[in-house]
Formats: structure tokens, sequence, C-alpha cells
């Protein structure tokens, strides 16, 4: 048998099984897996191509690489935004800035407005400390300077 | 004609029907290039239709649930050969359909009920009672019942290897492993049987 020619170890693997159940036993099991009724075979041939020929066609899947899902996802945030640019919004910043007047917005915007542009001034001053050569020392000069400028 | 002569003649039929016999690759490559699929899908068939249902058998106890197991198998394979690439042998890939065929069922059949033992004993007695003596039949049943404890891996695994004497790499791509988890499979599986037949 081909099998065996190849596999070396197949002979001690069913010697081992057969050394501890009894082969003769194997065998009836076997030969009782085997018991079929006469024509079963053409009868189960039969039967599968027939439910082969009655089966409805599916619909046919087609399997796209790598590539062609990354492109398929680009285009789709591409036009995602390209419509968040394009379409314009019913509410423009500059028509809210025609139609509402300043007693109009409450203080608390306002507050909150100015503070955060003061957050901004702050990390300027931050950035200029930290900026590569500057010193405490040549930032209070300036800062004398720029005073003096105004009081002048 | 003398009988010579007639030897000659059945001995050139039977080498020409050999000759003419397509490979399983060339039906295969015949079924993906061809409008007629179910020639070459009906030889194919025909060649392995036993070996599937008989290892499909040897997994489940009744006869008709293997029928049924089997017809799904083939028709999964109808469904599915247009896009196989014949990286390997088309034996080990079927086989591959069976086992997760067999497994899927073994599964939904755990689910739905717990084995009924007692109904297969009587199953089995009766069968082994009709062929032999007593005692060669309680042997026998105690056996079926020892395969029938194993885990569905370690069963798949023994009967491939024992009764169709495949070889641990076919067996390692059929059932998704490695031929050291194969082997091990194998003799894990007797070991079990061992300790079932000494405990009972």
């Amino acid at each position: 048998m081909k099998a065996q020619q190849n596999d070396n170890t197949l002979l001690d693997d069913k010697a081992l099984v057969e050394n501890l159940f009894n082969k003769q036993t194997l065998s009836q099991i076997e030969d009782a897996h085997k018991q079929v009724p006469n024509d079963f075979f053409v009868q189960q041939e039969q039967a599968i191509l027939s439910a082969i020929r009655n089966e409805s066609p599916k619909a046919k899947i087609i399997s796209i690489g790598t590539w062609k899902k990354i492109a398929i996802a680009a285009s789709f945030i591409a036009i995602a935004a390209s419509a968040y640019i394009f379409i314009p919004s019913n509410y423009t910043t500059q028509e809210v800035a025609n139609n509402v007047t300043i007693q109009e917005i409450p203080i608390a915007e306002i507050e909150s407005y100015v503070n955060d542009y003061e957050a901004i001034a702050e990390i300027d001053w931050q950035s200029e400390i930290n900026k590569e050569g500057s010193n405490l020392e040549s930032i209070s000069t300036y800062l004398k300077e720029d005073s003096n400028k105004t009081q002048e | 004609m003398n009988n010579k002569d007639k030897a000659l003649n059945h001995s050139s039929k039977v080498l020409s029907k050999f000759v003419s016999m397509q490979s399983d690759q060339e039906l295969i490559i015949e079924f993906q290039q061809s409008a007629h699929k179910e020639a070459a899908f009906t030889q194919l068939l025909k060649r392995h239709q036993q070996k599937v249902f008989y290892q499909i058998k040897r997994m489940v106890t009744e006869p008709a649930d293997a029928d049924d197991i089997a017809q799904q198998v083939w028709i999964k394979v109808w469904n599915k050969l247009d896009g196989f690439k014949m990286e390997s042998e088309f034996a080990t890939w079927l086989f591959r359909v069976a086992y997760n065929e067999t497994l899927n069922f073994l599964q939904k059949q755990k689910k739905q009920s717990s084995q009924n033992l007692s109904a297969d004993n009587l199953d089995y007695e009766n069968a082994a009672s009709a062929a032999d003596g007593p005692k060669s039949a309680q042997i026998q049943i105690a056996l079926e019942q020892a395969i029938q404890q194993l885990p569905e891996k370690q069963r798949f695994v023994f009967m491939l290897r024992y009764f169709e004497e495949y070889n641990y790499e076919k067996i390692a791509s059929i059932t998704g492993t490695t031929v050291g988890g194969a082997k091990a499979n194998f003799h894990q599986a007797i070991k079990k049987m061992e300790e079932i037949l000494k405990r009972d």
C-alpha cells in the first residue's frame, strides 16, 4: 500500500492498537461501519446530483484585494470630506455677525471668550521663554523698554 | 480467438481504461473550465464517495445522519470547487470539508440532547450478537463505546490513522493541526480507550 511505503510508523501504530485491542474486534467494528444496503451509493449519488440540480444559483461573491479595499475606503472618505467642505451651511458666521448685537450676547460667553484669548497670550509668553538662547533678563529688559514706549 | 488472444484483448481493454482515467486534478480543471460541470463532478463523486461516507459513519452512530452529512459535504464541494486552488490534494481537501461538517453536526447534536448511551448500547448489542457469540459481541460493544467516548478530534484522527492508514502529514492537513499534534491525538486516543476499557 502506498501509504505504508511512505510511512514507516504506520505498522508500529497499527501493532500498538492491535496489541491493546483485539484485531478481530477492530475489523468487526470496521465491517459494521461498512455495512450499507444494496445500491446505497447509487442512490446517494442520485440524491446528491438531484440536490445540486435543484439548488438555486447563489449570488457570486467577488473577493477584492487589499489595495482595492483601501481604494474604496479612501473614496468614501474623500466623498465625506468634500461634502463637508463644499456643501454650504445654512447659517454662516458672517450672517450671525450681521444679525446679532453686542447687547444680545450673554456676559458669560463674553467672559469665556476673553479668558480663552488670555490663555493664548500666556502660551505665547511661555513659548518666548522656552525659546533657545533667551533668558529671563533679556525678556525683562524687553518688557521695560516696551512699557517705557507706552508711557511716552 | 484462442485463450491467449482473449487474455491479450482483455488486458489491452483494462490498460486503455486505465490510461483514459483522468486524475483528480484533470477532473477539477475540467470542472472549473467547462460549462458542463456535472460529468467531471460525477467522476470525482464516484471515486471518493465511499471513503468519505465510511469516515463520517465512523464518527456518527446513526447511518441516516452519516448519509445527510455526506450529502451536505458533496453539495459544499460542488459550490466551492470553482475556487479550489489545488494547493493540496483533492482528497485531503474533501476530507477536511467532511471533518468540518461532521464536527458541526456533532456539536449541534450535543447542544440538542446529551447522548443516550443506553440506546446506543442496544444497537451495538443487536448488531454484534447477530454476527458472533456473546463474548466477542461484548468486547465489540465495549470497544465501540470506548471509541465513542473519545473527543471528536481524537476519534477522527484515530479512525484516519488506523482504518484509512493515512500518514500524519495528511491527517494534520485534514484536521488543521501540526504533524506532532496529529501524532499526539492518535496516542492520546489509544491511551484514553485503554483507560475506559479498564475502568468499565
